[in-house]
Parts: structure tokens; sequence; C-alpha cells
């Protein structure tokens, strides 16, 4: 009964299929059964290749499953319009795109686009707001193409926010970024879950992930090799099998969260 | 710079293109002949003779065919997410002249049936940049610039292969018209109204195109319907540059020169950059084509002369930015 209720109301992946076709380099992926409930961060992770950017690109509505099933509130992606749909969900893409005309606030304010409000008072303060929570506020006017990568990352990551999205999907987002700006990205995305909104984060950092997503996904080859609580999921046995190399996993001493380490040369 | 001060400036240099071209030609009139002609009173005959039956026509039908292809420029940039984007250069323009002179070959060359045959070569050669470029899902702008490039080129040849072995006598006189003829006679009306419907559609699509510039998977996140703005942008391209061209040959880099021109000034977003390139391209194109009347006089150039000379240049000084950025 819960799992009913919680794929109504929040993203759900029912036996989710989608193969890019033999001549496509890229790996689809094969009968995903998913729910991530709204106020949760739910992390997708997997070695290069296991089908993340898929699997993200599915619960955007960029691609659609060929067999099974996504759906937000119940709706299937697109719908009932393009803007509805992006009223409601958010996307931060892998790529930052530095090959635009435009500043970083009116990159930022684009998020207000679905819901017509950029110019208003309101609109404008969740600009604001986005700017600040990204510390991107000394940026606002500089063009997007004079900044660097982690600097362009925390503009788009903005703009998804000011969208105040019910759903925020992220792919990557902490690749170009520092430390401390990692750590701000976490906390942003666990606000924003701690306000209600579902959060679907493909990552690459597994300590990160056992710090502040809920629940975690673990592909490899485009399939499902486990699901549950970081605790639950990070295993040696798991992620040596999924990474393909001796991974060791310890309780982290302050806090009992798992802490994942590949066994290097020297170990 | 403020906007204010922007569009007076544009909408000047517009006023004063349409009154040099109106007044300078082999043929001298004064400024009172033109007063006297728009007033409604008996002035010197020929001068108003030669205004209303040449000089007007010609300097209208110039500033809508450079409204249109800079709108048109505007619109392929973003289509092809490459600033360096022209009807022109894409082909389009080649394009739409193969499908025009197709029907002149056929023995079916009124005004109508030109337009139709331009349009058709226009959404052809688009259609056949996207699918050879295999940009089903956002392909490299440099690679669809490059197609187009290569088919601009095959277009030229196969103009070139009508031209010799047609013994059509119409034909010839369109070897002036693919350089660029604004002289041509026949009615402005069609192509006026192509240019309002072309420019309305776009203006409500100026923010959904700024959401494309950054690309297709982004402007979808931002709740535009990427698929049908892509095909309103396809069509409306195709459309205006085919009806630019039948309305007065192949006119290069016009597209290219005035969107970026205008950008210079600061402007950014598309619900400012259509209009814009509107008003600049007009009277760009006006006071080319003064200049392709008067540099020379009494030997008249053609336009696509004049905008090739600039264009070239402009074109290889935008490649050398973009490489550097």
């Amino acid at each position: 009964m819960t799992g009913i209720r919680s794929s109504e109301e929040g993203l759900a992946l029912r036996r989710a299929s989608f193969s890019y076709g033999p001549e496509r380099l890229g790996v689809g992926v094969r009968d995903i059964d998913w729910a991530v409930p709204p106020g949760e961060v739910a992390a997708v992770v997997g070695p290069n290749g296991a089908g993340k950017s898929t699997l993200i690109a599915l619960a955007s509505g960029w691609l659609r499953p060929a067999e099974g099933a996504v759906t937000w509130r119940g709706r299937p992606p697109g719908t009932p319009s393009a803007r509805a749909w992006a009223r409601e969900v958010a996307v931060v893409w892998q790529e930052v795109p530095a090959d635009v005309p435009f500043s970083v606030r009116e990159t930022v304010a684009m998020g207000r686009l679905p819901h017509g409000d950029e110019s208003s008072p309101e609109g404008v303060r969740i600009v604001e707001g986005a700017m600040d929570e990204t510390d991107i506020r000394h940026l606002a006017d500089r063009p997007v193409s004079s900044l660097s990568g982690g600097e362009r990352q925390r503009v788009y990551i903005a703009r998804a926010l000011a969208q105040a999205p019910s759903l925020l999907i992220l792919d990557e987002p902490t690749a170009h970024l520092d430390l401390s700006h990692q750590a701000k990205a976490a906390e942003v995305v666990r606000n924003l879950a701690a306000r209600g909104a579902a959060v679907v984060w493909a990552a690459h950092d597994l300590n990160a992930v056992a710090d502040a997503a809920d629940r975690v996904l673990v592909l490899k080859d485009g399939r499902v090799r486990a699901e549950g609580e970081a605790s639950l999921v990070f295993t040696e046995e798991v992620l040596s099998d999924v990474y393909n190399c001796r991974v060791r996993v310890f309780p982290d001493p302050a806090n009992g969260r798992p802490r994942v380490f590949p066994e290097g040369v020297g170990n | 710079m403020s906007r204010i001060v922007f569009w007076i400036a544009a909408v000047l240099s517009l006023f004063v293109a349409v009154l040099s071209g109106t007044l300078a030609g082999s043929v001298p009139v004064g400024a009172e002949d033109l007063a006297a002609l728009l007033g409604g009173e008996s002035g010197d005959p020929v001068a108003a003779t030669i205004l209303r039956e040449v000089r007007l026509p010609r300097v209208a039908r110039a500033a809508l065919v450079g409204g249109m292809l800079s709108v048109a420029g505007a619109v392929f940039q973003v289509l092809l997410r490459n600033p360096l984007a022209d009807p022109y250069v894409l082909g389009v323009s080649g394009g739409a002249a193969v499908g025009a002179i197709a029907v002149v070959l056929a023995g079916a060359g009124s005004g109508w049936t030109m337009a139709g045959g331009s349009l058709a070569g226009a959404l052809f050669t688009v259609a056949v940049v996207f699918l050879l470029a295999g940009a089903r899902r956002g392909a490299g702008g440099d690679r669809l610039l490059l197609t187009g490039v290569v088919l601009a080129s095959f277009w030229g040849a196969l103009v070139a292969l009508f031209l010799s072995v047609s013994q059509n006598e119409r034909l010839r006189s369109v070897l002036f018209w693919l350089m660029g003829d604004l002289g041509q006679t026949g009615a402005l009306a069609g192509t006026a109204a192509a240019f309002v419907a072309g420019l309305a559609g776009l203006l409500v699509l100026g923010r959904s195109m700024d959401a494309l510039t950054y690309g297709d998977r982004h402007a979808m996140g931002l709740g535009v319907a990427v698929r049908e703005v892509r095909a309103v942008l396809y069509v409306a391209g195709s459309l205006l540059t085919a009806v630019a061209v039948s309305a007065a040959g192949t006119i290069g880099f016009v597209g290219l020169i005035v969107p970026h021109a205008v950008r210079l000034f600061g402007v950014r977003s598309h619900r400012e950059l259509v209009p814009a390139s509107a008003v600049a391209g007009a009277a760009f194109l006006v006071l080319a084509d003064t200049a392709a009347r008067t540099i020379m006089s009494p030997i008249e150039l053609p336009v696509g002369v004049v905008t090739a000379f600039l264009g070239a240049p402009f074109f290889l000084w935008l490649l050398r930015r973009e490489k550097k950025s």
C-alpha cells in the first residue's frame, strides 16, 4: 500500500528500459524499478557506462522509456505541458555550457521562465536567493562565458534552484567543484529535500553520497545491482563487484556512516 | 548602453538610410521633390515619377529583404547553436535560388510559383543539413555549419550547370539576380506579408530562443517544447530566406553581419534581438544598395557584391574571435 502511495506522490520508474540501438555508443538501462518519495535525497551511483545518465534522461523526460513507465506524481514527463512540467521539475545537466551570450544573473533568472515572473519582485527575490545559496552573487553581472567550470556549475545549480522545483534532478553536479563548494552543494540539496522536494542525484563520490543521500540506487551494466540506505548498500562485496576492483568500506568513527576506499597499489 | 538610446539610434539609422537611398542615384532628386510627392503637391513631374516608380519601391524592397535575411540569420544561429550560421553560408539561400530557377526552367516562372520553388529549396536544404549532420539530438554546430557550406557550393555548381546548358533566355537574367538584384519590379505585398507573419511568430518565441542557446536539454528543462519550437524556427527561418531570395536573389552575409552588429550594442535576449535585427537589417541593406548604385555610377553593382565584400572579412574575423574564446 505504501508503495502505491509513494509512487503517486513522488518519482516512480516501473520496469523502465531504454536502449540506444546498435549504432550508438551509450549504455541503456533495463527493467529499472525505483521510487523516490518527496522529502528524500536519492542517489544514483555506478561506474562509467552503468547507465546513470540514461536514468537521469528518463527521469527528466529528455528520453522516453522504450518499455515500462516513468511518472512524477502519477504523470508522465512533459505533461500536461512542457512548461507546467518545468514548474515542478528542474534538471542540472552534466554539461555546463559556456558559449552563451548571457550574464550569470540573466541565466539564473531563466529558472523563472516556466513561472513567467522573472521581472516581478517575487521572481527577482527567488533569483537572488538562489545566487546566495550557491555563492555566486558576486559574479551576478559577469558573462557566463568568462567563468571557470566550477563557477558555471554553480550557476546552473542556481538556475535549477530558481525554478523552485518539487523534483530536482542532478547529473554529477559536483564534478567541477572544489571541496568547500562540494559540501555546500550537498547542503543545498539537503535543504531542498528538507523543504519537501524529492531529489535525484547521480554521483561518483560515494562518500558524499553516504553523507547526503537517504537512499542509493547502485547500477551495473544498466541494471539495478542494489537499492536502499547507503549503510546497507555500500558493502565491500557489492562495490567490489560493481566497480570491478577491490574496495574497502569502513564505518566513519564520527557518525558510523560508510567510508569507501578503492584498494590501491600501495595497500 | 541604455536600451532606449540603442533603439533611437537604430530607428534613426533606418530613417537616414531610407532618405539617402531615396535621394541618391544617377539622376539627382532633391529632398523638396520627395517632400512634394509625400505631401501630395505637384512638384517636378520627372522627379516624382522616378521617386514613385523606381526609388521608393527599390528602397522598400531593400528594407524588407534586409530585415528578413537578418532575422533569418538570428534564427539559424539559434537553431544550429552556432554564431557563424547565416542563410547564405548554410546554403539555404542557394537552395532557394535553385528552387526558383527550376521553376523558371519548367516554364512556370510567375512570382508566386517562384516563391514556392524557393521555399521548397530552402526547406529542403535545412532538412538535408540536419539529416546529414545527424542532428536529431544536438549534434555539434560546427558539423552542421560545415554540411551547410558544402551544400552551398553544391547549389552553386548546380546553378552554373543550369546556366551553361540552358537556352532559356529568361535564365540569362538570372545571373544578375543571383548576385542580388533589388531593381526588380513586381508587387511587394506578398513579401511584406511574409515578413510580418514571420516576425510576429518569432516575437512570441523570443524567450524560448534564449533558452535554446543553452542547448536542447537545457531548454527542455526550462519548459520549452523543444521539438515544436525548433520546427517553428526551422519553417520561419526557411520561409523568410525563401521570400527574400525570390524578391531579390541571393544576397549573402546580411544574416551574419546584422545580428552580430546588434549584439555588439549589448542586445542579447531574442525578444529584443529579433526586432532589432529587423530594423538594423533593413537599414543595412538600404545603405548597401545605395552604395552599390552610386559607388561606380552610372554602373550599378549587384548589391550582393557589396555585402560579400563586407561580410566575408567579417565572417573570418568572427571565426578568429570564436576560436580564441
